[in-house]
């Protein structure tokens, strides 16, 4: 990740004081921020791209910290959200963990703490991003099987062994190899170990295929 | 001339006896006239008598009915000072306390108030009740009653028979006993509500108190994150000359406008109970309109007052409400400064009905947003710059206190209406004052 692709953070706070002091503070660490002093002046002019961090106030105008994180949970989008609390309020802190937020921050925030979740949250966001990215790229791999390939794989992935799959399908061993080496082959896999680990990775999005 | 002797002297005789006859009636009818004369004059003597008799008797009654009339005069004007005393002041239990501060004749009510049943009071002293560091004042309090003509009030901790406090205000005037003439004063005495302003009951409150613990962060945070910004722009130099003015400038302001907070909350803070008094309409207009004169000075607002003309007064605490009133006007004219002076024009209008007092305030002023309204009560929501968005959440915690409403609608053609809308009878005024007088 270079400076020039460095995600930005996005902050809701209605104090206008509060956005000012975290702009200078994001510039003091070499982060953009971009802020918004309502929940609907976020959602009407919000651009995902190049966010790596959504910071929430709980108490908003309109709609509160929570209520937007649920929107923005609506909307699929899967930017980190971190939500400011004023004081020690627990189910409210509980509340938010429970609905997805992937930290609560205490007010007065501590500098260090604040930049380092914030650079936790642009981590985790990077790496969701390179795993959707990769289950992308399965899905597609696993579009290029043929329906038999499909069903050898899940059988393969099951860890039945070769007689025994064959004889499921009713096919004989030989034929069974030539379909194996396909599905390895366009499924780029190496070993057996891949093609599990990426249909596991997988099986949220597409189910097993039937035997 | 024996023989015409002998006639004459028969005949002299004869006459004789006639006139002994006649002398004999004579003394009879005057023996009879005197009787009855010495009749008349018993019987005229009887009747001086009587008249006499009457007559002292007539002075007596009339003598016993001037006395009378004249108690009776004071007996009333006894009654009336207690009829106003109840008026004025409105009571829980009603007593009468000696020159020594001893207890008389308390009311059943003592029960219900103190615990005690009335005998029990009877004769006690009343200071033994008090909180000890309220005793001498409550000497200073009995003595001045007799200097003074008027209803005097005292707010007292009085500890009950289960040793737990109560609140109270007593209202006392000096009135002689009726009979014996001695010194002494009718003490109404009334549960004062305590920590109305402040209770963590209502909802308010808690918004309040919950909203101070978070907001009260706002500056400390804007200050911490722009200090902590400031440090570390030295270390990265990734601050701007101007981003380090800037950053600077809003600590300072922000650690101002903490300590602002802090100072207008201790104010109130000290406002912990309502001080009832009698509030009287045009009295609070007037002292808001008069408080709020400084604000107006940089520009014209007209203010026009509709009041009805014997608006009467209500059970409040006179200085918050005059607060609130204020509070209010101020933000009225606030709200105008933008328009053209001619434009510039506050209504304040009274209304009483229902055993309510209706106040409106209502300005010319662009109104409140929609978005706004939802939260305008709120504390800390503001859309002045430099202001701290508490007015309006004391406000309704003020009125609140008074068991009222404070409510914002937007007026029919341009700007916005806040209603102060207060009970006139308080809530321990369920019986008529004048029935409980006449069952003593």
């Amino acid at each position: 990740m270079n400076i020039t692709t460095r995600p930005s953070v996005c902050l809701v706070d209605d104090e206008q004081s509060i956005r000012n002091a975290f702009r200078l503070l994001l510039k003091s660490a070499g982060i953009p921020l971009v802020s918004f002093p309502s929940a609907q002046d976020f959602l009407s002019e919000f651009d995902a791209e190049g966010v790596g961090c959504i910071i929430l106030d709980v108490r908003l105008p309109g709609m509160t910290g929570l209520e937007l994180q649920e929107v923005l949970h609506q909307r699929k989008i899967q930017i980190p959200i971190i939500i400011l609390t004023g004081h020690a309020d627990v189910p409210l802190a509980v509340q938010a963990v429970k609905a997805g937020a992937f930290d609560v921050i205490q007010k007065p925030i501590k500098d260090e703490l604040l930049l380092d979740r914030i650079h936790k949250a642009f981590a985790v966001y990077a790496e969701s991003k390179r795993l959707e990215a990769q289950n992308q790229d399965i899905l597609e791999r696993i579009d290029t099987l043929t329906p038999r390939e499909k069903q050898v794989m899940e059988l393969m992935v099951s860890g039945k062994k070769n007689k025994d799959i064959a004889q499921a399908l009713g096919i004989s061993p030989k034929t069974l190899d030539i379909h194996r080496s396909k599905v390895m082959g366009k499924m780029k896999a190496r070993t057996v170990a891949d093609l599990v680990r990426w249909r596991l990775q997988v099986r949220d999005v597409v189910p097993a295929f039937t035997a | 001339m024996a023989d015409k002797t002998r006639a004459d002297l028969m005949q002299e005789l004869a006459g004789l006896q006639d006139r002994l006859q006649q002398e004999r009636s004579a003394i009879e009818v005057q023996r009879k006239a005197q009787a009855v004369v010495e009749d008349r004059v018993a019987e005229l003597e009887e009747s001086l008598a009587e008249t006499r008799r009457e007559n002292d008797l007539l002075r007596r009654s009339s003598r016993s009915m001037l006395r009378h009339g004249h108690r009776s005069e004071q007996e009333a004007s006894r009654r009336e000072d207690i009829c106003n005393l109840y008026r004025d002041c409105g009571s829980d239990l009603q007593l009468r306390l000696t020159r020594e501060g001893k207890i008389k004749a308390p009311s059943p009510a003592a029960l219900d108030l103190l615990g005690y049943r009335p005998e029990e009071l009877e004769g006690r002293r009343l200071e033994d009740y008090l909180e000890s560091e309220q005793q001498v004042a409550f000497r200073h309090f009995l003595r001045a009653l007799e200097d003074t003509p008027g209803i005097r009030q005292m707010d007292v901790r009085w500890r009950r028979k289960d040793k737990r406090w109560t609140e109270a205000t007593l209202f006392a005037k000096a009135s002689p006993h009726p009979q014996t003439k001695e010194n002494e004063a009718v003490v109404l005495v009334r549960r004062r509500d305590v920590q109305v302003l402040w209770d963590p009951g209502t909802a308010a409150n808690r918004e309040l108190a919950s909203f101070l613990a978070h907001e009260l962060n706002q500056p400390l945070t804007a200050i911490a994150a722009l200090a902590d910004a400031l440090l570390r722009g030295r270390a990265t130099g990734l601050l701007e000359e101007k981003d380090q003015a800037e950053g600077l400038a809003d600590i300072a302001r922000q650690a101002h406008r903490g300590a602002e907070m802090i100072r207008r909350l201790r104010g109130l803070a000290a406002h912990e109970t309502l001080h009832l008094a009698r509030v009287v309409p045009a009295d609070l207009v007037r002292g808001g309109v008069d408080q709020l004169r400084p604000y107006l000075q940089d520009g014209e607002v007209r203010v026009d007052i509709d009041l009805p003309p014997h608006a009467p007064s209500f059970p409040g605490d006179p200085l918050l409400l005059e607060q609130v009133l204020t509070n209010l006007l101020r933000n009225a004219a606030e709200a105008m400064a933008c328009l053209p002076v001619r434009d510039r024009r506050i209504e304040i209008t009274g209304r009483v009905e229902n055993d309510r007092f209706r106040l409106s305030v209502r300005d010319r002023g662009p109104g409140i947003s929609p978005e706004r309204e939802a939260t305008l009560f709120r504390p800390y929501r503001t859309t002045k710059p430099g202001g701290l968005g508490l007015g309006l959440a004391l406000c309704r915690i003020i009125v609140e206190a008074h068991r009222g409403k404070l409510t914002y609608r937007p007026a029919e053609d341009r700007g916005a209406v806040f209603t102060l809308d207060l009970p006139t009878v308080t809530q321990h005024e369920h019986h008529h004052p004048s029935e409980r007088l006449s069952g003593r």
